[in-house]
Formats: C-alpha cells, sequence, structure tokens
C-alpha cells in the first residue's frame, strides 16, 4: 500500500486547488483516506502529460474485491482465530464491555464489529467501526494486534 | 436469574490446549459439530474432528471390543513390567482408574510431563513456586513476560482471553495503558512480534547466563553474558520488573530446555519477589498433563516416572518413558492418547516396535498403526465428559458437545481392568 | 586437520531451531498423514542464495 508522499510524487504539484484542497499535497492526503478520488483532479484527469500518473493512482484505488466499505480485508488463509482483534476493537469493547471486552464470548454477538467464527475472524457491522464515516479516524487496534497482519486496510 | 430475551446460552469447554476456554458456542446436528463460535482455529479443528467409524483392531485386523479388549488384557497380564504412558488428553477420571490399572499390574506409569515441563509441575505442586490464576493475570496483572514460550501459536486466546489485551476487574483500561508484555525468546516468535520493543532475543542456551546477568541487574550490579547482550537493555528490563506489582511469568518448553535444572529459575523468582511480586504459570500444552501430575501425586508424591511394585511405589528417571524405552526394561505399552513414535526421536522410539503395544487413541497416530491392539477412543471433551486440571491448577468441569457411539478411554480402561 | 579443503562442494554449519507453528496443530488435528501437515512440519527452509552458494541444484539429494 502507498503513502500521501509517494502519492504527491505522482500528482501535477502545481497547487491549482482546483479539486477544493490548498496544496498537492493536501490533495494526497485526501486521497489516502479515500475522503477524494483521482477524478477530482481536472489536469490529472484531462491532461495527456499526467495519463501514466492518472492511470496508476486510479489502480492503487480501484475498489479492491473483498475490500468493504472502510476498506478492510481479512486475508482468511492467515488468522489464527486468536481474538486480540476482537479485544482490542473499540466500538467492540464499547459495546460489549463485559463480553469481547474483558476477554470471554459475546454476550450479543449482533452489536459487535469484529468476531471469531469457525477460528477466523469476521468482519460486521462496518457503521460501527471507527475508521467509517464523518468522524473518522486512523483507528489501529485490530491491525497492530494481530500476530500475522491478517487483518488490512487497504 | 434474569429473564433474557434471547436464548440462554449453552457454553462448552474446549479441549484443544491447556488453556479450556468454557465460553465456546456451539451449533451441532446430532452427532456431527456444525459451527464453532469463539474459539480459535486449533480448538475448532479440535472440536470438528473428522471421524471415522468406531474401530478396533488387533494384528491389523479389524475385530470387535470384546476381542480387543481381551487381548489388551491378555498382553499386560503376561508381562512382567508393563509400561502405561499417556493420558495427557483424558480426563482425571480416566487417570484415576489408569493408576489403579498401574497398581494392579505392577506397571510403570508417565506422561509426557517426564520430558517436558514436569519438574516445573512438580516444584508448583509443592509450592516451592508462588503462583495465580488465570483469571487473577486477567485482573491484575500489569507486567507479563513469556519466557521460552510464544502463547499465540500454541495456545491462540491465551493473550487476547486472559494475559495481555482484555480488561480486568482492577485493570480497567487493559493492555494499551495498563500492562507490559515482554518476551524473551531465541527467535522472533508472533508472540515477540506483538511485544515490541519489549523482545528479547538470546541465543539457544543462553537462559542461565541472561537470567544471572538479569539478577545482577536486579541488584544494581553490571549485567555481564558471555555473548555481549547490551547491558543497558537488560537494566531496562530490570527496571521493568522491578516496578511490578502483579507481575507473571509464563514459562515454556524453550525455557526448561536450555536449563540444566531448576535452580537458576528459583533464584530469579525469589530476587522478583523480594523486589517486587511475581508469579509463574507453566505453559501446558495438553489440556490434562497439570491433573495427570495432581493426581498421580496425590496418589504417589511423585508427578510422573513411577513404578509400583507390589504395594510400594518406586520413582526416577529410569522410571521414564524414555529412559524405559532406552534400557529396554518395559516389555509391553498400554498408550493412551499419546504417540510416542511421533514425538520422541527414532532412537529411542525404535525400541517400542520390539514389545507388544496397546494404543488408546481417539485417532490414527504413527504409534496406533504399528500396535498390536488398537482401540479407538471417543474425542474427550467433545464426544465425552468429565474433568480436568487447566494449565493454572483450575478445575473445569465439561460435558459432551455430541454423542457417538464411541467409548471413551475411562470406560475401555475400566473393561480392560476387569478383563484382567 | 583441515579436512574442509578436501571437500569437493563448501561445508556450513546449520543451527536448526524447531517450532510449533499454530497451523501445524491445525493440520495434524485435521489428518495427521495427509499432505498439508506434511508440507508444514517434514520442511527445513533456507534462503535461496544460501542454497545457490552451497551449489545445490533443485531435485538434489543433501546430506
Amino acid at each position: 500500500m502507498t503513502n500521501a508522499m509517494e502519492l504527491y510524487q505522482m500528482l501535477p504539484k502545481t497547487n491549482c486547488k482546483k479539486c477544493g484542497k490548498t496544496s498537492c499535497m493536501a490533495f494526497a492526503v485526501a486521497l489516502m483516506a479515500r475522503e477524494l478520488t483521482p477524478e477530482n483532479c481536472p489536469p490529472l484527469k484531462e491532461e495527456s502529460k499526467y495519463r501514466e500518473s492518472y492511470e496508476k493512482i486510479s489502480e492503487i484505488f480501484k475498489p479492491s474485491e473483498g475490500a468493504t466499505e472502510t476498506g478492510l480485508i481479512v486475508h482468511e488463509e492467515l488468522c489464527f482465530g486468536c481474538g486480540n482483534c476482537v479485544v482490542a476493537c473499540p466500538p467492540n469493547v464499547a459495546n460489549d464491555p463485559y463480553g469481547v471486552g474483558s476477554g470471554n464470548a459475546p454476550k450479543n454477538v449482533n452489536k459487535l464489529v469484529l468476531t471469531i467464527e469457525d477460528g477466523i475472524v469476521k468482519a460486521q457491522n462496518l457503521q460501527e467501526c471507527r475508521r467509517f464515516g464523518k468522524n473518522k479516524i486512523l483507528c489501529n487496534g485490530c491491525i497492530v494486534t494481530c500476530p500475522v497482519e491478517a487483518i488490512e486496510f487497504v | 436469574m434474569c429473564e433474557e430475551p434471547d436464548m440462554e446460552k449453552n457454553y462448552y469447554v474446549c479441549t484443544g490446549c491447556g488453556l479450556l476456554c468454557d465460553d465456546i458456542e456451539v451449533e451441532s446436528e446430532k452427532n456431527v459439530v456444525n459451527k464453532v463460535y469463539t474459539a480459535c482455529r486449533v480448538g475448532v479443528a479440535h472440536m470438528k474432528e473428522t471421524r471415522g467409524e468406531v474401530n478396533f483392531r488387533v494384528d491389523n485386523k479389524p475385530v470387535d471390543e470384546a476381542t480387543a479388549i481381551k487381548e489388551a488384557a491378555s498382553i499386560l497380564k503376561n508381562a512382567r513390567n508393563p509400561l502405561i504412558f499417556g493420558l495427557g488428553t483424558s480426563t482425571n477420571e480416566t487417570q484415576k482408574i489408569a493408576i489403579e490399572l498401574a497398581k494392579k499390574i505392577n506397571a510403570t506409569l508417565d506422561d509426557p510431563s517426564s520430558f517436558c515441563l514436569g519438574p516445573l509441575a512438580e516444584a508448583l505442586i509443592q509450592d516451592k513456586l508462588k503462583t495465580c490464576t488465570l483469571d487473577d493475570v486477567r485482573n491484575k496483572a500489569d507486567v507479563i513476560i513469556y519466557w521460552g514460550t510464544d502463547p499465540s501459536d500454541s495456545h491462540p486466546r491465551h493473550l487476547s482471553k486472559h494475559s495481555y489485551f482484555p480488561r480486568g476487574s482492577e485493570k480497567q483500561r487493559g493492555w494499551e495503558e495498563e500492562r507490559t508484555a515482554v518476551a524473551i525468546d531465541v527467535r522472533k516468535s508472533h508472540t515477540a512480534k506483538i511485544c515490541g520493543n519489549y523482545f528479547f532475543q538470546i541465543p539457544p542456551k543462553g537462559d542461565t547466563e541472561f537470567i544471572d546477568a538479569l539478577i545482577a541487574g536486579l541488584s544494581g550490579k553490571l549485567p555481564k553474558t558471555s555473548y555481549n547482550y547490551p547491558p543497558k537493555k537488560i537494566l531496562e528490563l530490570a527496571n521493568i520488573l522491578k516496578g511490578a506489582k502483579f507481575g507473571v511469568v509464563f514459562v515454556g518448553r524453550g525455557l526448561i530446555y536450555s536449563l540444566e535444572n531448576l535452580e537458576p529459575l528459583f533464584k530469579l523468582m525469589k530476587i522478583l519477589n523480594e523486589k517486587a511480586n511475581f508469579h509463574l504459570i507453566p505453559m501446558v500444552g495438553n489440556y490434562n498433563t497439570m491433573g495427570f501430575n495432581e493426581n498421580l501425586f496425590a496418589e504417589t508424591g511423585y508427578v510422573n516416572s513411577v513404578k509400583f511394585e507390589n504395594g510400594t511405589v518406586k520413582h526416577g528417571p529410569e522410571y521414564s518413558i524414555v529412559e524405559s524405552l532406552k534400557a529396554k526394561t518395559v516389555d509391553a505399552a498400554l498408550i493412551i492418547g499419546s504417540d510416542p513414535l511421533l514425538i520422541l526421536p527414532r532412537s529411542i522410539s525404535k525400541n517400542m516396535l520390539e514389545i507388544p503395544v496397546i494404543s488408546v487413541d481417539n485417532c490414527e497416530t504413527l504409534t496406533s498403526k504399528h500396535a498390536k491392539v488398537y482401540i479407538n477412543t471417543a474425542i474427550s471433551g467433545v464426544e465425552s465428559g468429565g474433568s480436568a486440571i487447566r494449565m493454572d491448577g483450575v478445575k473445569v468441569n465439561f460435558e459432551p458437545v455430541i454423542e457417538t457411539n464411541n467409548p471413551s478411554d475411562e470406560v475401555i480402561l475400566k473393561k480392560i481392568m476387569e478383563a484382567l | 586437520m583441515d579436512f574442509g579443503s578436501f571437500l569437493a562442494a563448501p561445508e556450513i554449519e546449520v543451527k536448526v531451531i524447531t517450532y510449533r507453528d499454530i497451523f501445524q496443530d491445525k493440520a495434524m488435528l485435521e489428518n495427521r498423514f495427509g499432505e498439508e501437515y506434511r508440507d508444514l512440519s517434514a520442511v527445513i527452509k533456507l534462503d535461496p542464495a544460501d542454497l545457490k552458494q552451497l551449489s545445490v541444484k533443485k531435485g538434489e539429494t543433501v546430506i
């Protein structure tokens, strides 16, 4: 996965502000947060000298198969079913403090974002995930606690 | 009991490893497990272990249960010095019957702890080391050390159910703010990865020196090792340990195999308890090895490697399976829930091919394929119930999840004893 | 005595650290005699650069 700096290198770097941001760097950050798309940059989309960059950036942000709206992907073949992500997930803890928040089985599975089914983690109710919605933050509770990087945000 | 709008939850116990997780929900139909919730990969594989038909074999030919039992009893009766081995995956009730059986036929009795964590279990049962329960760890632990063990692989829910991530009654903000996890190992295991900067990598066999250096660091002296481990890092670790209000050390085979004896570990725990407050829990692999150690200790005063002889009990390394096979002192073997041909070095296990073996197990193993008598039994915890002792000494009772026609090893041992 | 100088191919000292992986446990429970367990446990993996240095070709037997 790329980062804002790498994206910036592929942009016009003219700070023309046509996308609504004050600089190309700010646009790169907005792209990373999936706030804007490559189409929001008219020069990138329309001018032939940026064709290659436009195609590259579009490729990166193409909606990937299996990813949900928050960009969460579970590599099922890597998952241990250890439950670290389930216990670390902030909305999980908020909605079920004495269940998964304390390391136990869920008291009510329907309120959770991450649960373990048949030894593999399952994501659901993604509207509760902190990375989604208007006040989203780059929460990484489930990523840093996984021993094998089976959960990823693209 | 308050009224709950949804169905009352029926939790089962998973007997896949030494954690004995008691919060597993299962969807099953007749005698097949369809879906398992909350259990880890190993637990799910354990509960869904596909079963063949009920199976009894003598000399590789299928027979009925009565014939197999008769043949097994005859082998044991005619043996001068039979060996009974295994029982790490059997319930307390089965283990007690096995001890009675061993007494009756003057057998050598041993379990895998004789080449695993036996010495540690012995020290804990004899109260030579301070310990606590896994629930105490969840509720109180602020410094957790994983030494020579990789729970992320061997006991997957260890960190999420008990030791690091969950919130507890005195640790309501959990891992982020109130707990420190330290890993000491020879390689960067999955658990070491989670411990991040608190991973201390030492060379194989380097544990004794590391312990001495750590003791020096705890006493304010300069920590030195022959492999030049950075003293600053050891002092950093010593400071973390000194500040622990409720520390826990989880010891695995990685540490036990590296030490000549337990003296360095005793020394370390003593100093840790002078400077702070530390407990020790062994990372027992099978779900009831601890139970065997405790049951045998209650009966004989020893945790493994015993020989019964006309009412007396002898104990010593010569009665362990490794030494017994090496010296060829046993002339028949009853193996219960274990696979010595797989787990022991070939130079030792090949001696088992020279004596008649009775294999009592819930699946085909390397041992069962070479056994004179093979009796297929139920998977305890899934198809049969009973009780077991968790790795922290807590007793857990469990019911079967599904009902099948496979007899439990408890029933089989009783029948063998009757047939003698 | 420097026997190393008489060997056709270079000799290296290999320290093998064995460990149990969760997927090995799972494969063993599912089918102890199956391919998955064998592939996960009966194999020693070396870096390709090391194998090249040892002049080992694909399919060759090593002692």
